[in-house]
């Protein structure tokens, strides 16, 4: 191994141990709310202590999303985008955790009962 | 292969045509694959951004950076994804480019590969959460480097040796 290739592997090992600090260090703690945010503003917010059951989460253009949610958990579930990335993503099952439909500009993050509740945002930055 | 010594207009643009056709059809066969998550995907076409990088250097290899990153666009037509491959695109060439400056021969293909990897990734994830303007998926990041990790230093495996098979070819061709 060459002097550059022990460096790059070195900084590589240290950004990663880096960026998974917060989850090491992360209380655990029972997500309480699902966040539902369209185009960065919130629009919905859920709590995930009922059963589990579908809502449908409308965005811009006629574009629809279906997420499935409670028992203190949420994904989504159905989605009319074209690569169905969001639906790929699964369950989220902590505070501070996200799930993405880009084209869709649909975001749902969850929240624990700490106030403010993102734990990803209050070690990271 | 062209050789590298061939500086004519003609000669770099045969090069540069060659490895974009080279790295759009690899785009495209990474296009169909089913991916496990969003964002962990092999990275195929920086194999090529790589070797263009090696055997021809920067100049180059930003061309064919930027032919790929056009075309494979509006392939697409996918707006998201072309801001996402371009902000990685350009911020891993710039760190392997910078890397092998700052190196030389101290350095293997693979770990330029593997650092350009995780800066593709990573900085897809910046433009994506300056997009939405959520922090929360930062939380991604993990997940993201080392994906980054594995498929850099796979495709810098690959990479490494096309580019020392080709430089062996045109030895024997010239000597």
């Amino acid at each position: 191994m060459k002097k550059g290739d022990k460096a790059v592997l070195l900084a590589l090992a240290g950004l990663l141990l880096l960026s998974a600090l917060p989850r090491l260090f992360a209380v655990k703690e029972e997500p309480r709310w699902a966040v539902v945010y369209v185009d960065g503003i919130e629009r919905k917010r859920f709590s995930l202590d009922g059963p589990l059951h579908r809502e449908e989460i409308l965005a811009g253009e006629g574009h629809r999303c279906v997420v499935t949610l409670g028992e203190g958990r949420i994904r989504f579930s159905e989605s009319d985008c074209p690569d169905r990335l969001c639906v790929a993503q699964g369950w989220l099952d902590r505070p501070g955790q996200a799930a993405l439909c880009l084209p869709n500009r649909i975001e749902i993050r969850l929240e624990g009962s700490g106030k403010g509740g993102d734990a990803i945002d209050a070690l990271s930055f | 292969m062209p050789s590298p010594s061939d500086s004519s207009p003609a000669g770099r643009v045969l090069i540069v045509g060659l490895l974009s056709g080279l790295a759009l059809a690899l785009n495209l066969l990474e296009g169909g694959l089913p991916l496990p998550a969003p964002g962990v995907k092999p990275g195929l076409a920086n194999a090529v951004s790589l070797m263009a990088l090696l055997l021809y250097g920067p100049r180059i290899a930003w061309s064919v950076l930027a032919v790929r990153l056009l075309l494979a666009g509006l392939f697409s037509g996918n707006l998201f994804a072309f801001g996402c491959s371009v902000s990685g695109g350009i911020a891993a060439m710039t760190v392997m480019m910078g890397l092998q400056r700052l190196f030389g021969r101290d350095i293997t293909a693979w770990a330029l590969s593997a650092a350009g990897a995780v800066t593709h990734n990573g900085a897809q994830l910046l433009f994506v959460i300056a997009l939405v303007g959520s922090r929360a998926l930062l939380a991604y990041l993990p997940l993201l480097i080392l994906s980054g990790l594995a498929s850099g230093l796979a495709v810098g495996f690959i990479a490494g040796w096309a580019a020392k098979r080709l430089e062996e070819i045109r030895g024997e061709r010239n000597g």
